[in-house]
């Protein structure tokens, strides 16, 4: 029994165009870049900067959260329904993050570790 | 990262924008940008877990980004079309001897569904008009449409490597050059 969804016929169709820019060699998908009045290098540039934006995200969320003193497992991301889940192995609050938010939330980000809170001070008037 | 090429972040980039028009409403005002970056920043959280979008080193970086879009993308479509309801009309289920079965017999459709619908329903009418002027890409957007893989199209309608490699690029051309009532690619993110 085949299910025919007219609704999906158009991600059908986007979908082996997407898969089909990976089979053009580099030659090719230059070229055919040009040929539509774009510019590779901008196209390009484009990705580098979207991709490097999401680490400098990543970076800056974790940095904050390292900040309050917070100490989080990095292997022990968990994601449920999109969101990820972790926990401070200090204090054990709890943080999430959400790709589409971009953001890390949850109680960890509410205040500083209390179990960290002597040794962040303590680095601080080191410096 | 460093190490993709400038051809490779413009075929990701394209892909990415392919995989966005796909969605359509599903899209929400996602760019390509937006779903580049959501398969970055998954690879990102998952690349010390063994859950998410982990990245195993063994497989290139390319092709991991790749099916995380396509994976987010087909995620961002089911959470969009948990929302909607369907025509009885567009959900139909051939029975072994080929009757059609709408499994949607007793299920009203209101009228914000069909409007989604003839909506997506146009969008793809609108592609294949794009090119009534081209048998063979109007073959191998049927052979898309239909869920057919290379060889099957290229058997179906009788088309060899070079045809069939001439009528995508045909296709992909027209539907991001911006011109010829391609919609451009400037909405999904290129």
């Amino acid at each position: 029994m085949a299910y025919k969804t007219n609704h999906d016929g158009q991600q059908r169709i986007m979908n082996h165009l997407a898969d089909s820019v990976f089979e053009l060699s580099d030659q090719e998908i230059l070229d055919e870049v040009r040929k539509t009045g774009a510019d590779p290098q901008e196209e390009a540039d484009r990705t580098s900067f979207v991709l490097r934006r999401a680490v400098d995200i990543w970076q800056s969320e974790n940095e904050r959260l390292s900040n309050l003193g917070h100490t989080i497992n990095p292997n022990n991301w968990r994601c449920i329904d999109e969101i990820y889940h972790n926990y401070c192995l200090s204090c054990g609050s709890p943080v999430s993050f959400t790709t589409a938010a971009q953001r890390m939330e949850g109680n960890a980000l509410g205040g500083r570790c209390p179990e960290n809170g002597y040794t962040q001070k303590s680095k601080a008037s080191g410096k | 990262m460093a190490a993709l090429t400038r051809e490779d972040k413009v075929r990701l980039r394209r892909s990415a924008a392919y995989r966005i028009r796909g969605l359509g409403r599903a899209a929400h005002n996602r760019t390509a940008d937006d779903l580049l970056g959501e398969a970055q920043l998954r690879t990102l959280v998952g690349a010390g877990s063994t859950e998410g979008r982990h990245w195993k080193r063994k497989v290139d970086f390319v092709q991991h980004l790749k099916g995380a879009m396509q994976s987010i993308a087909t995620c961002w479509k089911q959470k969009s079309g948990d929302k909607e309801t369907y025509l009885v009309s567009e959900v139909l289920i051939f029975g072994a001897g080929g009757q059609e079965i709408s499994p949607l017999e007793n299920v009203a459709s209101g009228e914000a569904a069909a409007d989604q619908s003839l909506i997506a329903k146009e969008e793809v009418a609108r592609i294949f008009r794009m090119f009534t002027d081209d048998p063979e890409a109007t073959q191998v957007l049927q052979g898309w449409y239909d869920d057919l893989k290379p060889n099957e199209i290229r058997q179906k309608y009788g088309l060899d490597e070079k045809k069939f490699a001439a009528a995508k690029k045909r296709i992909r051309m027209k539907l991001l050059s911006g011109r010829n009532g391609g919609g451009g690619g400037e909405e999904h993110g290129i």
